[in-house]
């Protein structure tokens, strides 16, 4: 055996190795895609064996984990009743173009329900109206894309705006210097959120903002730039935050620098809303909402009503929660991690009545 | 003719490996999905695969010169984003969006390569604070998602136009573009450079100006990369572009591109770009589960290397 | 009038000078030999009139017009001038051909064709003596052959004068010889040529006169005629040439021949070397004697664990394996590379990094929690640079900024602490100045007296024939002759070196291995 033919060998070997490992962690998933054929007929009067699979940007994050678990115990429920057989996540770690590419292998594979969370409000469209072409019934929840074709189950995220600003103003009446937290540039989500608010504060003419902060929305680089534009203008009246952690890392940096706790906008970050209800004895005022976990419940739910033939409506608009000063211990939950969203559950009814059945 | 075929296995004992390892995942994909091989799936998958061909494409051309971009995946979201919010009506209005959002790309390049030309600093760090700048301008072109496509264009883009994979077409082009730019005195150039930057300057070539050339090309195809991109979406975003940045460097380093300059061929390039994008595809049918398919694809890639630098290593004693 | 002339020119750097006021010119077909020791100048003098720099003042003037502010390499090769360095400016990646058109590449329709450019590629080839497939990449070529691609790329510019700044360093005799028949039909035709090298004879064969540089002005010009080798040493150091070499060790008295301390029998390197017999022994230097490329290179590097080989090795008596440098080191062997500036010094940094780093295990030890002694550091590195004479700003000096020579006596004293009992050199000298040569050569004597084993290897047969004391010559991989004491002279090193023969007296000669 000549060196060549060795390392000729050796590739080999070692392609099928690789190959043979991945067939091993296929062990490992809890997938059984054997789907019954008859399943995959569209719009049977009773959903029977569907095949659903998941697409998201994230799926490390606390919030998505939270939706996931959500998400699974529900899909539970229904492979109980034979409704769903296979339900697999997939996960695009925030590359677009991946998830563009698990659109396409779902369609490919012949799911029956495709879920997503959108990475781009513009760029997953055609693959989505490709996949609702091949008559998958296609549910985008939480960060939504701009196409018409699928149902959409969102929160309006101006409103989040308008309500937080709307608050914050009244608060103020009506006058003061504000700091802006907003998420990163660029992103829809925020882009959203900071459009509402900003109808509302043209309406006050007197509350100035006198710095718009752009953060990730993590607790550290908000943290970071909350207090270099704090540092320039610590006379300011209140703080206007679109996002939990935001708003925690903001309070935060006021506690630690022991200075007048201001109004605070928040969401329900448990980190957030712990920390509001120690400071609530020391005059610390709030208000927060929810981008609720059981979106995706609804999604899911919508989704099988449909394949039941249902006339479920395009677009679900999930009514935001609004946490106030005197709800809030129903929502902060003092024995769990910072990083956590505490929600109730939703009720089978109230699903029913927002997905039209 | 067997002489001359087992001569050319020789010299291409890296680019065959991974031909065969393509094949092995092609392979692998027919087992998932037996419409693979049909025109549908390949127009498909060549759509989908043609933005990171044309970005690793980019990326070769700035290695070769010795250089590195990082801000690749920067230019590539401003270029989709020009192109994406011209308001194109008509075959003639996408020309002119096509070439608006060349020329940004191009010029963005040139003035990468200008800095790194003349600023004497090392490219990594150039580009890397240039990605911060064209990340920027990106922002300030196309605040968020949005922009539009001809309806026509994303159509025949995506499932083909009279049946012909359109986005195939495109990498036949740039291969045989890359195949006669390697045959002028530019393509040469740029191998020199890449090769020993004091020799080519010493020997009489203008190595600046060669260098800045070279980032422009990158710029070429970094710009049709966006714009395939903005294509294959029918839109555009200007937080998109980030993950091509890395992707196109392990395209470029799996196609054989190396690190320092003047060894490499856009055939592997364009290889390890499908290897890539197929690995990542074939993964998805596995079922595995999402956290252990970032774990297989990072282990398959380092596997990879590994052998193709080992089964070349001899060769080059 | 002159082709070339160079008309007081300074340069200086960082405010040291390097030239001062240097005159000197080159008439049509005549051949100019710049002498001097590293650092007299020479590079930066031929840099100007390349146009890699531009001269503080004073002016270079080039077929009777000065030129421009604005000189560089291309309009340098654009107006006729040719040149070949010693640090070669090939791209390894690329084609013969395609480094022989390096830059002006010729072109149809915008193509240059493969086919084309072998073609044009092989007389320029053919007149250097090169017998090479002009497709082949020039990375795969010897050191030697590399070098005369440069000559021939110099040659496709079709250049008036031709520049070679130690270009026949890294060659061969035949080689040389190819060298030289290019410059004199560049002599015949009208042409000129300025010739830089250490070697003085090759000098005194090819140049018309010599211009001598020290201490960067010109201390004399003289006709080939009218001066000789101890002349021109003179000239460049002061110094007479007599006691370059020190005086050799003794010859081993009758019967009892020493005990080798390394003992290597049928040492074979794939593709390089093979059956190789050697008995390096305490305070003597052997010397890998033959034409370049012969499997000298090799024999080092198997030695140093560095080349994969077979054959069996035994030190003091015993069965020894080299695998790795980890090993050789192990066993107290040393390694000074030919390529000092990647395997022998890291020249980016400094003279005291490069200086420890073999002994980081002494100087840091695990009572230490393994962290260095910087007084005892600061110590060694003192003891070694006072030793070998290194001539460094500071210890702290970065090891590029320093001469050649000094490079090659940081890459040699690094081992010194490590206690080695046998030393490899391979070039031990090349591209050094004739001071630090002599230097170099008696450290390795006093080396060789306090009871080292020396090897080295050395394309120049002076320096084989006056520094060790048998020389064994590699023809093809396989040791062809072995000359000591009385039999060790240039002509039958020569001889044994081209023939591939022994120098029997008679001179039939006969294969000695086959």
């Amino acid at each position: 055996m000549n060196a060549r033919s060795v390392r000729g060998a050796v590739a080999v070997a070692a392609t099928l190795c690789a190959l043979a490992g991945v067939a091993a962690c296929n062990v490992q998933s809890d997938s059984d895609t054997a789907a019954d054929p008859s399943g995959s007929a569209s719009s049977a009067p009773q959903a029977k064996d569907l095949k659903v699979g998941w697409s998201t940007i994230y799926l490390t994050p606390s919030w998505m984990q939270q939706t996931l678990k959500m998400l699974q115990a529900d899909v539970d429920k229904l492979k109980s009743s034979g409704k769903v057989s296979a339900f697999e996540t997939f996960n695009a770690n925030g590359d677009t173009s991946q998830q563009i590419a698990q659109i396409r292998a779902m369609i490919q594979q012949k799911y029956d329900v495709i879920l997503v969370d959108a990475g781009s409000s513009t760029a997953l469209n055609p693959a989505l109206e490709q996949a609702v072409a091949a008559g998958i019934t296609v549910v985008a929840f939480d960060s939504l894309p701009t196409s018409t074709k699928v149902i959409r189950v969102g929160t309006d995220q101006k409103a989040w705006g308008a309500m937080m600003a709307t608050w914050l103003a009244k608060k103020l009446d009506g006058k003061g210097s504000v700091i802006a937290m907003n998420g990163p540039a660029g992103v829809a989500v925020s882009e959203d959120r900071w459009s509402g608010a900003e109808a509302v504060f043209k309406k006050y003419p007197d509350i100035k903002i006198v710095s718009n902060v752009h953060s990730e929305y993590n607790l550290a680089p908000a943290a970071q730039a909350f207090a270099s534009a704090y540092s320039a203008h610590s006379d300011i009246d209140g703080v206007f935050s679109q996002g939990g952690a935001l708003s925690a890392a903001a309070l935060q940096t006021l506690v630690k620098q022991d200075k007048k706790l201001v109004p605070i906008t928040g969401e329900n970050y448990n980190g957030f809303l712990k920390l509001w209800q120690t400071k609530q004895k020391e005059g610390f005022s709030s208000i927060a909402t929810a981008q609720p976990n059981y979106l995706s419940v609804i999604a899911l739910e919508a989704a099988i009503a449909k394949r039941e033939g249902a006339s479920v409506p395009q677009d679900i608009t999930v009514p935001l929660p609004e946490i106030t000063d005197d709800n809030l211990a129903q929502y902060a939950k003092p024995d769990q991690p910072d990083d956590s969203y505490p929600i109730g559950d939703i009720s089978q009814s109230e699903i029913d009545k927002l997905i039209g059945k | 003719m067997r002489e001359r075929a087992l001569a050319a296995a020789r010299g291409n004992t890296d680019l065959l490996a991974l031909a065969v390892l393509l094949l092995v995942l092609l392979i692998a994909y027919q087992h998932y999905d037996s419409s693979l091989l049909t025109p549908a799936s390949i127009t498909i998958l060549s759509a989908q695969f043609l933005p990171l061909i044309l970005a690793a494409a980019g990326q070769t051309t700035v290695m070769l010169t010795g250089g590195i971009d990082l801000s690749l995946g920067a230019v590539l979201a401003l270029a989709m984003a020009v192109f994406a919010t011209y308001d194109a009506q008509g075959a003639g209005g996408v020309i002119t969006a096509a070439v608006l959002a060349l020329l940004v790309a191009v010029g963005a390049g040139a003035v990468n390569g200008t800095l790194v030309a003349y600023a004497g600093l090392p490219p990594i760090v150039v580009t890397l604070a240039a990605s911060f700048l064209w990340g920027g301008v990106t922002l300030v072109v196309l605040p968020q998602p949005g922009g539009t496509v001809p309806g026509g264009l994303v159509d025949a883009y995506n499932n083909g136009w009279n049946g012909v994979a359109l986005p195939a077409v495109a990498v036949a082009v740039v291969l045989v573009g890359w195949k006669l730019l390697r045959t002028t005195r530019h393509g040469l150039a740029l191998y020199a450079v890449g090769g020993n930057e004091h020799g080519a300057y010493a020997s009489g070539l203008h190595t600046r100006g060669v260098k800045i050339s070279g980032y422009a090309l990158a710029g070429v195809f970094t710009g049709l990369a966006g714009i395939g991109l903005a294509v294959q979406t029918g839109s555009a975003d200007p937080t998109i572009g980030a993950p091509y940045t890395l992707n196109s460097i392990a395209a470029a380093v799996l196609g054989g591109i190396s690190f320092f300059g003047g060894v490499g061929r856009m055939r592997g390039t364009v290889l390890g770009a499908l290897v890539i994008g197929l690995l990542t595809n074939l993964l998805l049918f596995t079922g595995i589960s999402p956290f252990y398919q970032l774990v297989a694809q990072g282990v398959i890639l380092v596997v990879a290397l590994a052998l193709k630098t080992y089964l070349t290593r001899e060769a080059a004693v | 009038m002159a082709l070339l002339s160079v008309e007081k020119v300074s340069k200086s750097f960082a405010g040291n000078r390097v030239l001062a006021d240097v005159s000197f010119e080159v008439g049509r077909g005549e051949v100019l030999a710049l002498v001097g020791e590293n650092g007299a100048g020479k590079s930066t003098v031929l840099s100007l009139i390349t146009g890699l720099l531009t001269p503080d003042s004073g002016r270079v003037v080039f077929d009777g017009a000065p030129v421009a502010r604005a000189w560089s390499p291309h309009r340098a090769r654009a107006a006729g001038i040719g040149s070949v360095h010693q640090e070669l400016s090939l791209n390894p990646h690329q084609s013969v051909a395609e480094n022989v058109f390096l830059g002006s590449w010729p072109s149809r329709r915008g193509l240059v064709r493969a086919r084309d450019l072998a073609a044009r590629a092989e007389p320029l080839l053919a007149r250097v003596g090169l017998d090479v497939d002009p497709r082949t990449p020039a990375g795969r070529l010897p050191l030697g052959r590399q070098q005369l691609v440069e000559l021939a790329k110099a040659l496709a510019g079709d250049p008036r004068l031709l520049i070679l700044d130690e270009a026949t360093s890294a060659l061969d005799e035949d080689q040389v010889a190819a060298v030289f028949r290019v410059v004199r039909e560049l002599r015949e035709q009208g042409g000129a040529a300025i010739f830089v090298s250490h070697r003085m004879a090759e000098l005194f064969a090819i140049s018309d006169r010599l211009t001598v540089l020290k201490d960067g002005a010109v201390t004399a010009t003289r006709a080939r005629e009218d001066t000789d080798h101890d002349d021109v040493v003179r000239l460049m150091v002061g110094r007479e040439l007599s006691d370059l070499f020190p005086p050799k060790a003794p010859p081993p008295s009758g019967e009892d021949s020493p005990e080798p301390l390394l003992r290597v029998r049928g040492l074979t390197v794939p593709r390089a070397c093979s059956g190789i017999d050697l008995d390096l022994v305490p305070g003597r230097i052997t010397g890998l004697g033959g034409l370049q490329g012969q499997g000298q290179r090799e024999v080092l590097r198997a030695l140093f664990g560095l080349a994969r080989h077979a054959g069996d090795l035994a030190l003091d008596g015993r069965p020894v394996r080299l695998a790795s440098p980890r090993d050789a080191i192990r066993h107290r062997i040393a390694y000074v590379p030919e390529d000092r500036k990647i395997e022998g010094v890291h020249t980016v940094r400094s003279v005291r990094d490069n200086l420890v780093l073999p002994s980081m295990r002494q100087l840091a030890p695990a009572r230490r929690l393994t962290t260095v002694s910087r007084g005892e550091e600061a110590a060694l590195v003192e003891e070694l640079i006072g030793r070998l004479r290194v001539k460094a700003a500071s210890p702290a000096q970065e090891v590029r900024r320093l001469s050649g020579g000094n490079q090659q006596k940081v890459a040699l004293a690094k081992w010194l602490p490590t206690g080695p009992r046998v030393l490899l050199l391979a070039e031990p000298t090349r591209g050094i100045d004739i001071g630090t040569k002599r230097e170099i050569y008696h450290l390795l004597r006093r080396l060789a007296d306090d009871g080292l084993a020396v090897l080295v290897t050395s394309g120049d047969t002076m320096e084989l024939v006056g520094l060790c004391d048998e020389v064994a010559v590699l023809y093809e991989g396989t040791v062809v002759d072995r000359l000591g004491g009385p039999e060790l002279t240039e002509e039958r090193l020569v001889r044994a070196s081209v023939m591939g023969t022994t120098s029997d007296a008679d001179g039939t000669g006969s294969v000695v291995r086959a």
